[in-house]
């Protein structure tokens, strides 16, 4: 493979002559469970190119965050109870010095979504998640791969009853709906056939095991290939369909760019996933350093997600968060880590948005406020800093009224473009 | 009488209008999830209910038989029509068909009974007999597929369920479960004046969105009918004067709950509460007729109290169980678990009376009774003639309706 | 939190009871419907401040950060200004000036806000002349709120307040203070001898001497016969109880109290512990039928101390006839309650077919029933959970010795129901049900198919069901090795000479301790996740453990005696 071209159209580079405060509050909001001030003041200072290569490269966690953070883990394994499991991973994502790659690895779990409320076991979920933090900047071929053998999402599917005679479906199926190319894009022909390469892909003693006598080895036809094709194969047929670049970077764009993309974006950034192999890194590169995404298309473009809700108010207003009510409390809103409702995952966007639900946003505003999400200061600063931090978009109706901070604070966050980022 | 619900809405919402599997208007008329505001409330009897003691056919001689204990006689049992009675402390229910509010469709079931709770709790949730896919629910399949979205409307409200009853499960809509009414209530700090006083700060910060249709101006449409709400319920519960008074069980105030949210005008379609304890394989006969007491007392109460605030007309009950129970009695003098049953619909939209045969007593299968009617037939009348929704998605199929409505 | 609690406990380990003169009862003027006297208060709290607790105590993160906020900057100012005013240290006043302290209650008609009368007697009149003379500044600077006359050894002074008056006389052996001048001159006269009508003759004072003793830390007493004139003849307390609990637990002593011309409290204090007790008078035969449930009889045993077993945490037991308030829950619980034992008893008549709760199961149950927690050790695994609980047992004595029979039909039942539950959800190894004997008794129990595997197993394997009947007793347990010692324990012959207790509940820390240690990292974890940094959460379970570690017993118990009843708390340090 040659060198790769630099992306055009809208992909191309920002013109960083034009970094702005607001465009790193921006970056910080869409890489991170939100940002304090002087994480803003930093990276406004540092400029892009050097912020992004903070976000994209390893950074060294601190000594403190490795020692709860595997304290957190060795108790999840003690309990084995998914409140536990759920608190480790929030730990990781408030005080990790690589919150990209907790974002990425939250937005494979949605990719891949596997509930605790089947697998019932933590290490097997811990497997999985770490698995989808080794691939967050690394291949998504290699993550597809992986998670055909990954012992929670065998169990999550399973896979142990697709045996030679009686295929189940199940893993096919999803495979092609859920996980590469999107409902209409396969048949059920194929499904049936790519049932057939993943008999026999069981799990044996908490270990995937390839059960050889239940595989089926006669020939399987898919997208106009036929041969005895095994999972891996039928795994690489999906990468190179067409559909399947598509289908990633429509999600991508959701997560991290907007809530409703055009057929311009996805095919742009379909594109760079193809040119790419699916390797995430210089593609998250190319995406958070492009036109498109300091864009005003953009901007406030993306309902936030429960956790960016609660955790990113939390950075905001530095709260070292109770992690069980910050649990609790994304759970009531919809998004309950490691327990997703559907093997569809979460579908985001305007479906987090019920007046139900809506409202218990506004309540959790009050409980940050009474110190009911972790210990909280007297809000004290000025209302700029506030406007900043919690909106980074002036709004002309709150911008004259005098309110005491508190309040004032309150009525940010329950404005409703507080619920924008 | 909602103009919010008239709002459009695009289904680039959802994003998928991009991936071009969808068709592609750009301006999609929104939906009318429920254009009379329309309201459906399940009652589910978990555990398995003895319908053969709840409709009593005492005039068989095969239920005088094989019910040597546990049968109800002929003059204890409550007259319907013909040789068929109610369940002798189901005054309630008596009244309501005798008033034309209830109708009674009997042997209900579907093919290859399942006799397992779980198991056949699973297939009248997802209305999904043949395979088991418990990914979503038929009314959630029902919110998914509504052309447009809900535009921020609650879809459907469970009430005093720990977990989300398989059959609300979207995989797009989060529907929320309820324990008590005040988890719809806005909590502020201050005394009531400073909370007045800042709520309508709130309502007038969250105004001033057009019907356009940007995010911005849903959240704002969103906000402000949260607020106006939250505001409607924090008065029927401090001031709910019910038409009726309810009795004092569990069934009783749950529903009590949801006609206050129905009052307050919520905007959720479905409602969807439970009562159990029917898994009666010994000594059935006192805690089966508290439960028949329960069911008839509360839903009688509930009907009484929304006729009381006129809407009676807009709120159709209905219940079901996993499955009926055995013909023949067990020696314990409880029963075990059966087939088919009967389903209860109560609201002034239902044309009152008894649909259907009583199944046979004679002709079981496996000692159990044969079902007459697909579970899925009542499922698809409920959502095409009463909520006026997409049926087919929902139960997997096109079954035959029943001329359930008036 | 825990640090007051322990500044607490510190204060009443370390002092001596000393006296040395006459009680302030006997001057503290006789219309009091309520009396507290604390005596020696100074000289423990000197022994506070040399103890080594205390310099534990100050030097916990949690009093260091504590000394860090305003309000204790303000404190420690406010106090330099005073030693330096009185020049003295704060200490050696309180030790010098707190020699016994009285406080009594004068109710007035129609006005909520009672008179009250205080006295102190100073146990260095040397040391109070010198803190006199330099309060003497103070009170001519506040001229217009206070007036001073002499009169004899006695100076008057009366102090004017938005609030109304004060009235307070200084001796060079006492302070007293009163809210009307009548009860000053009252209370003068007392502390001279010179009254006639002082709390002290009251004779429900008296009783309450009589049946609890004079020489007390602290006392405090209530002239109930008074009392129930001001608050109503039932304290307004309904005649049928809502609440079922409390029925059962408590109504008998509410109901005793309201017969009692006294309630009295006293607390005592040595280097082994504290004790504090609450006593009333009465008989419970008057109570007759309605509540001869809920008493043993004076001079029988009671219930027995919680089976000492080896690693005992605690457990509680209630001396009541089980099926006598079973029977007259009609009379004894509001109509709205009694829906929910006929509920009660068809969901649990699905354990006893056939059988009557009411006639046929309640009346089996014998006096006692006791809950009790104790070590337990995972030897019968090839490993152990991952969160390790004690053992659980529940005992009660059987009416019938035949009656275990019933009792172990229901544990066959449970143990099949949860089996099959287990096998459902597929968390746990199948079991059978099978049968071991310990000192020739028959325990029933499981045994796994294959012995579970593994250092985190799930957390249903600290609960191993087991049965057995054993001297008149039924014992349902989660540990076969907790139900062998208790099998152990209960053929032991009972010791007929101990106190006779209604209600007995026993906590010792020290073993509890044990069962942080087992489960520290859970526990710091569950901290940490309130948003607590990692250091502060460690410190915080270290702290708990300490605490636990200092306490060798807690008893909260009930005895009724020939004419009345008490409440104890006691409480022993580890050595």
């Amino acid at each position: 493979m040659g060198r790769i071209k630099q992306p055009p159209g809208i992909l191309a580079p920002h013109d960083a002559r034009q970094w702005s405060r607001r465009d790193a509050t921006h970056l910080l909001w869409r890489t991170q469970f939100g940002a304090t001030a002087a994480e803003i003041a930093a990276t406004h200072k540092a400029g892009l190119a050097k912020s992004l290569e903070r976000l994209l490269t390893l950074q060294k966690e601190t000594a403190d965050f490795e020692d709860t953070e595997s304290l957190l883990r060795e108790a999840a394994y003690d309990t084995g109870a998914v409140g536990d499991l759920q608190a480790w991973w929030l730990h990781r994502m408030h005080y990790t010095a690589n919150p990209l790659t907790e974002k990425l690895t939250l937005f494979w779990h949605n990719h891949f979504a596997t509930s605790f409320s089947k697998v019932q076991s933590v290490p097997h979920m811990t497997a999985q998640n770490d698995r989808f933090r080794a691939e967050a900047l690394g291949s998504f071929r290699t993550l597809l791969h992986a998670m055909a053998k990954d012992v929670a999402m065998l169990i999550w599917l399973d896979s142990n009853a697709n045996r030679k005679r009686h295929a189940n479906e199940n893993f096919a199926r999803e495979v092609m709906e859920l996980f590469s190319l999107g409902e209409g894009n396969y048949t059920e022909n194929d499904i049936k056939q790519a049932a057939r390469a993943f008999t026999g892909w069981h799990v044996r003693d908490d270990k995937f095991w390839f059960n050889q006598r239940q595989h089926d080895i006669t020939n399987k036809s898919l997208f106009g290939k036929t041969a005895n094709l095994d999972g891996g194969e039928v795994i690489d047929l999906c990468l190179a369909h067409k559909a399947c670049a598509r289908f990633i970077a429509f999600k991508l764009l959701r997560a991290f760019v907007l809530d409703q993309p055009t057929d311009t974006h996805i095919t742009a950034l379909a594109a760079r996933l193809r040119a790419h192999d699916f390797a995430m890194r210089p593609v998250m590169q190319e995406l958070l350093g492009s036109q498109l995404f300091f864009g005003a298309v953009a901007r406030h473009a993306r309902i936030k997600e429960p956790l960016e809700l609660t955790l990113g108010a939390c950075r905001a207003l530095e709260v070292r968060p109770n992690l069980q009510a910050i649990n609790r409390v994304s759970g009531q809103l919809g998004q309950s880590i490691f327990e997703p409702a559907t093997v569809k995952g979460w579908e985001g966007g305007r479906f987090w948005i019920t007046s139900a639900s809506l409202l218990q946003r506004n309540n959790f505003a009050m409980a940050i406020l009474n110190g009911q999400m972790g210990q909280m200061a007297e809000p004290k600063k000025s209302r700029e800093h506030y406007r900043e931090l919690l909106l980074s978009r002036a709004v002309r109706r709150l911008a004259k009224a005098k309110h005491e901070p508190r309040k004032l604070v309150h009525l940010m966050m329950t404005l409703p473009e507080f619920q924008l980022t | 009488m909602n103009t919010r619900r008239t709002f459009l809405k695009t289904l680039g919402a959802t994003g998928l209008v991009a991936l071009g599997t969808r068709p592609h208007p750009v301006f999609a008329r929104a939906a009318q999830p429920n254009p009379d505001g329309r309201i459906l409330v399940l009652v589910q009897l978990a555990g398995g209910n003895d319908g053969l003691n709840t409709v009593v056919p005492f005039e068989e001689d095969n239920y005088r038989k094989l019910r040597p204990s546990l049968g109800i006689g002929k003059g204890a049992a409550l007259k319907l029509e013909g040789a068929l009675g109610l369940h002798p402390t189901m005054q309630g229910f008596k009244e309501l068909f005798d008033n034309g509010a209830l109708g009674i469709v009997q042997g209900v079931g579907y093919p290859n009974p399942n006799r397992s709770h779980f198991r056949s709790m699973d297939i009248w949730h997802t209305a999904k007999p043949g395979i088991e896919d418990k990914r979503d629910g038929w009314l959630g399949r029902a919110f998914d597929n509504m052309e447009g979205g809900l535009d921020g409307q609650v879809p459907a409200v469970a009430l005093g369920t720990e977990r989300l009853p398989l059959s609300l499960v979207s995989t797009k809509f989060t529907v929320p479960t309820v324990r008590n009414l005040g988890d719809y209530q806005l909590r502020l700090r201050g005394s009531k004046a400073e909370q007045a006083a800042h709520r309508a700060r709130m309502r007038q910060l969250a105004e001033g969105g057009s019907a356009g249709n940007s995010d911005l101006d849903f959240l704002r449409r969103t906000a402000t009918t949260a607020l106006d709400t939250s505001a409607k319920i924090a008065e029927v519960m401090s001031d709910y004067k019910p038409a009726k008074p309810y009795p004092q069980n569990g069934l009783g105030q749950r529903l009590k709950s949801v006609a206050q949210l129905i009052t307050a005008d919520l905007g959720a379609s479905v409602y969807f509460v439970s009562l159990g304890g029917f898994d009666t394989h010994a000594e059935q006969e006192g805690p089966h007729a508290g439960l028949m007491q329960e069911l008839s007392s509360a839903l009688a109460a509930f009907h009484a109290d929304l006729k009381g605030h006129g809407l009676s007309k807009r709120v159709l009950t209905a219940t079901f169980s996993e499955f009926g129970r055995r013909v023949k009695e067990n020696g314990s003098l409880g029963t075990d678990h059966g087939a088919a049953g009967p389903m209860f619909f109560i609201g002034d939209a239902v044309k009152a009376g008894i649909y259907g045969k009583h199944p046979s007593l004679t002709d079981l299968d496996q000692g159990d009774l044969k079902h007459h009617t697909d579970f899925r037939s009542v499922y698809t009348t409920l959502l095409a003639d009463w909520l006026n929704w997409p049926a087919e998605l929902a139960v997997g199929g096109k079954f035959v309706k029943l001329k359930l409505l008036a | 939190m825990r640090t007051p609690l322990l500044l607490l406990a510190l204060v009443f380990s370390h002092a001596v009871f000393t006296t040395n003169a006459a009680p302030l009862s006997a001057a503290m003027p006789r219309s009091a419907v309520g009396y507290v006297e604390i005596n020696g208060l100074g000289q423990r709290l000197i022994q506070l401040r040399d103890s080594a607790y205390y310099s534990d105590a100050l030097d916990s993160p949690q009093i260091k950060q504590a000394m860090q906020q305003p309000q204790y900057e303000k404190f420690a100012a406010g106090r330099k200004v005073a030693e330096a005013y009185l020049g003295m240290n704060l200490w050696t006043a309180a030790e010098k000036l707190f020699g016994e302290i009285a406080v009594g209650v004068y109710p007035k008609a129609e006005v909520e806000q009672p008179d009250l009368v205080v006295m102190i007697r100073v146990t260095d009149p040397a040391a109070w002349a010198h803190v006199r003379e330099r309060l003497d500044p103070l009170l001519t600077l506040a001229e217009d709120t206070v007036k001073r006359e002499t009169r004899g050894e006695l100076e008057l002074i009366t102090f004017e307040g938005e609030n109304g008056k004060a009235f307070v006389a200084f001796h060079k052996n006492w302070i007293t203070a009163a809210s009307t001048a009548a009860l000053l001159d009252q209370s003068i006269a007392g502390l001279r001898g010179d009254a006639k009508v002082v709390v002290a003759h009251n004779p429900a004072f008296k009783k309450m001497e009589r049946d609890m003793g004079a020489e007390h830390f602290v006392r405090a007493w209530t002239d109930l016969g008074y009392f129930r004139k001001l608050a109503g003849e039932r304290f307004n307390l309904p005649e049928k109880y809502d609440d079922g609990f409390v029925s059962l637990m408590f109504s008998g002593i509410m109901e005793l109290a309201m017969q009692s011309d006294y309630v009295g409290l006293t607390l005592d204090a040595d280097k082994a512990g504290l004790t504090l007790a609450a006593g009333i008078e009465g008989d419970p035969k008057a109570l007759g039928d309605k509540f001869g449930w809920f008493f043993s009889k004076a001079g029988t045993p009671g219930t027995p101390d919680v089976a000492a077993v080896p690693g005992l945490m605690g457990g509680l037991s209630i001396h009541r006839n089980l099926s006598g308030w079973y029977g007259k829950r009609e009379d004894l619980m509001e109509e709205r309650l009694q829906a929910g034992f006929d509920k009660f008893e068809s969901d649990i008549g699905n354990l006893f077919p056939g059988r009557d709760i009411g006639e046929d199961i309640m009346p089996a149950f014998g006096s006692t029933v006791t809950f009790l927690a104790a070590k337990q050790s995972f030897k019968h695994f090839k490993g152990e959970p991952g969160i390790k609980l004690p053992g659980f047992a529940l005992l009660f004595d059987l009416k019938r010795p035949q009656d275990g029979n019933l009792f172990q039909l229901v544990f066959q039942t449970i143990v099949t129901i949860t089996n099959l539950a287990a096998a459902e959800e597929g968390e746990r190894e199948p079991s059978v049900m099978t049968a071991v004997v310990h000192e020739g008794v028959a325990i029933n129990t499981i045994q796994y198919l294959r012995p579970p595997q593994g250092d985190r197993l799930d957390i249903s394997y600290n609960f191993m069901p087991c049965a057995a009947t054993v001297n008149g007793h039924f014992v349902f347990c989660t540990s076969l090795e907790l139900l062998k010692s208790l099998v152990t324990e209960l053929k032991k012959p009972q010791n007929p000479k101990r106190v006779n207790r209604n209600f007995n509940f026993e906590l010792h820390p020290h073993a509890l301790a044990g069962l942080v240690a087992a489960n520290r990292r859970t526990l710091v974890a569950k901290n940490i996740q309130t948003g607590k940094p990692a250091e502060q959460a460690r410190s915080e379970i270290q702290l708990a453990e300490r605490l636990l570690k200092a306490v060798e017993i807690l008893r909260f118990s009930t005895s009724v005696k020939d004419k009345g009843f008490q409440i104890q708390l006691e409480g022993k340090w580890a050595e």
